[in-house]
């Protein structure tokens, strides 16, 4: 396992992200040439091999849900970027955008080519305001080169890009929700079925796929998928971004190879825990992620649910025994209360309850009645809302109480 | 820049409305009643559906304008780094509290993670970010917004 293998993060510093020439000139849109000459099949199978799995969180490989569109008789498509990252901790995809702003745009033209859609959307958290102004920029530049637009490079595929600007809303992340905030509707989530591979923006087969997930398509298209595939370890292939952040002494962004454990990104990247200071435990994969205590550091990140770390967002945030953690609970219930977007009564009412509960145990008004109302409401959350949003407002709850981290609630 | 101005620049198709609330918003610092109506008509909608779509977001403010909008980043990173201190000196200087808009000027919000957590805690005053933002540092930055009122 190559330990400094970089593929996403290969031109950060490197290049001027305001130039489309910078980015030709280390040979930037070369293998976009080449893929624009194979057979879309041919395309996706490369993907296939390589063993990627969506960056977003839910780890589904993304050749196959390549294959579903690409399959659909439907003629008009859409192929859509997902850069509406909020998961707190998390900034991978704002730092890509920012820093290789054409890395990602081959990785979607290339995504639409395969699937045969000739719309395309990037659809990019508000905050993100130097990302906006680079994307514009490069996607302008990408059409003055016909990289978009009719018959990119010659070819006799065509190709419309656009950014779209959310408004703030972390439910838009999610992808029935953010085809509705496309649409100018609440970006509320879709019931499914139907699947947004069949009917997805504007009701035709839409393919959502992360910024990491884009970003790492040019290189495999450019080294071939078993290269890709035989990067990581651990069931796990390629490389991540890890964005470290808590009590280490270089807090940041790191690309790894996959199947690297916590104590490897802490240590190896990140530059170990800060003098004086102990770990009580990391959260992994943002506020909807688990708790893993300062003991098993050694344990691996990976996508599927049932691992002990799941990945989710890659985000690393190292907790300090000092910490409070009912502070840290109240975090985590507000944000997922202010998120809910109220479609659904369990999560809109259930996660309401539940800050006030946690509002309550700050104060020291914690009642056992009020014990009981936090078991049920988590149950409630877990297991009966519509979209995943009401279960990840309970993961890092449910650690808290399955590690004894919180007196009153053991 | 009227709000004409603004509808004149898109063409009337679904995924322009959320781009014409954003710029109303940006223009005006509000999306109002007189606003919503408008744009619905703009787009041949109705005003319910316009007020909708708009009052779901965070950046859109449907109701009164404030002169002064100070969100302090309550993500569990920035919270790990004191953000709750933050937010107490802020409750301080202007004496209210988190949420109140009782004095149509100021309003104080917490708000979910910016994207820029290394750099916390994160406060943004009328879309400014401020980065590692100590309680020390809160008067100095407010009192720039302050002064001019
Ligand atoms: C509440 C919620 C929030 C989400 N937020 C994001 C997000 O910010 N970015 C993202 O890429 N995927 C997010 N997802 C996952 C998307 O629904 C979708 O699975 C993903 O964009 C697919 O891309 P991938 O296959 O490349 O991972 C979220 C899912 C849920 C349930
Ligand atoms: S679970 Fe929550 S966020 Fe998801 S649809 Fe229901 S109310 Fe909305
Ligand atoms: S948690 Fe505050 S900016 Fe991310």
């Amino acid at each position: 396992m190559e330990e400094n293998q970089k593929i996403l993060t290969k031109n950060w510093g490197k290049i001027d992200t305001k130039e489309i020439t910078s980015y030709r000139k280390i040979g930037g849109y070369q293998v976009l040439q080449r893929v624009l000459q194979m057979k879309s099949q041919d395309v996706i199978a490369e993907v296939i091999k390589s063993g990627l799995k969506g960056r977003g969180g839910g780890g589904f490989p993304t050749g196959n849900k390549w294959e579903i569109t690409a399959a659909s008789a439907e003629k008009e498509k859409y192929f859509i970027c997902n850069l509406d990252e909020s998961e707190p901790g998390t900034y991978k995809d704002r730092l890509i955008a920012e820093n290789d702003p054409h890395q990602l745009i081959e990785g979607i033209i290339i995504g639409a080519y395969a699937v045969g859609a000739n719309k395309a959307y990037i659809y990019a958290n508000g905050n993100f305001h130097l990302a906006h102004f680079l994307l514009e920029r490069a996607i302008h530049q990408a059409y003055e080169n016909n990289l978009l637009g009719k018959k990119v490079m010659g070819s006799d595929f065509d190709l419309e890009l656009e950014l779209f600007i959310g408004a703030g809303a972390y439910i838009c992340g999610e992808e029935t929700a953010l085809i509705n905030s496309l649409e100018g509707k609440r970006g509320e989530p879709r019931k499914r079925p139907p699947y947004t591979s069949e009917k997805g923006l504007f009701d035709k087969p839409t393919v959502v796929n992360n910024t990491e997930t884009l970003s790492s398509i040019p290189w495999i298209m450019e080294h071939g998928g078993t290269k890709y595939s035989q990067i990581g370890g651990n069931g796990e292939v390629g490389t991540k971004i890890f964005c470290v952040d808590g009590i280490v002494k270089n807090p940041g962004a790191y690309e790894a190879p996959m199947g690297s454990s916590i104590n490897d990104v802490v240590y190896k990247y990140a530059g170990g825990i800060i003098d004086g200071d102990e770990p009580w435990f990391a959260q992994v994969g943002g506020s909807a992620g688990v708790l893993i205590p300062f003991g098993s550091f050694g344990a691996v990140p990976a996508y599927p649910r049932s691992s002990y770390v799941p990945m989710g967002s890659g985000a690393i945030l190292v907790v300090s025994k000092n910490q409070d953690i009912k502070e840290l609970m109240l975090s985590w219930a507000n944000f997922f209360h202010r998120e809910s977007c109220g479609q659904c009564v369990p999560c809109r009412e259930g996660t309401f309850r539940l800050k006030n509960i946690i509002e309550r145990l700050n104060e020291g008004n914690f009642s056992q009645n009020d014990k009981e109302d936090f078991n049920n409401l988590i149950w409630t959350l877990d297991n009966t809302t519509l979209c995943a949003l009401g279960k990840f407002s309970v993961i890092a709850l449910k650690d808290v109480v399955r590690y004894g981290f919180c007196d009153e609630l053991k | 820049m009227t709000i004409q101005n603004i509808l004149m620049k898109y063409e009337v198709k679904p995924e322009n409305l959320l781009r014409v609330i954003k710029d109303v918003q940006r223009e005006f610092g509000m999306v109002d009643d007189k606003f919503i109506h408008q744009i619905a008509k703009y787009f041949e909608m109705k005003p319910a559906a316009v007020f909708s779509a708009a009052s779901f977001y965070d950046q859109i403010n449907t109701k009164e304008k404030f002169n002064i909008v100070v969100k302090v980043c309550d993500g569990a990173n920035c919270c790990t780094k004191k953000s709750a201190k933050i937010i107490k000196e802020v409750e301080r200087f202007f004496g209210q509290k988190i949420g109140d808009s009782f004095n149509r000027k100021v309003i104080i919000e917490r708000e979910s993670c910016f994207g820029f957590c290394s750099q916390g805690p994160i406060m943004v005053v009328n879309n400014v970010m401020y980065e590692k933002v100590t309680p020390e540092k809160v008067d100095d930055i407010l009192k720039g917004y302050t002064d001019f009122q």
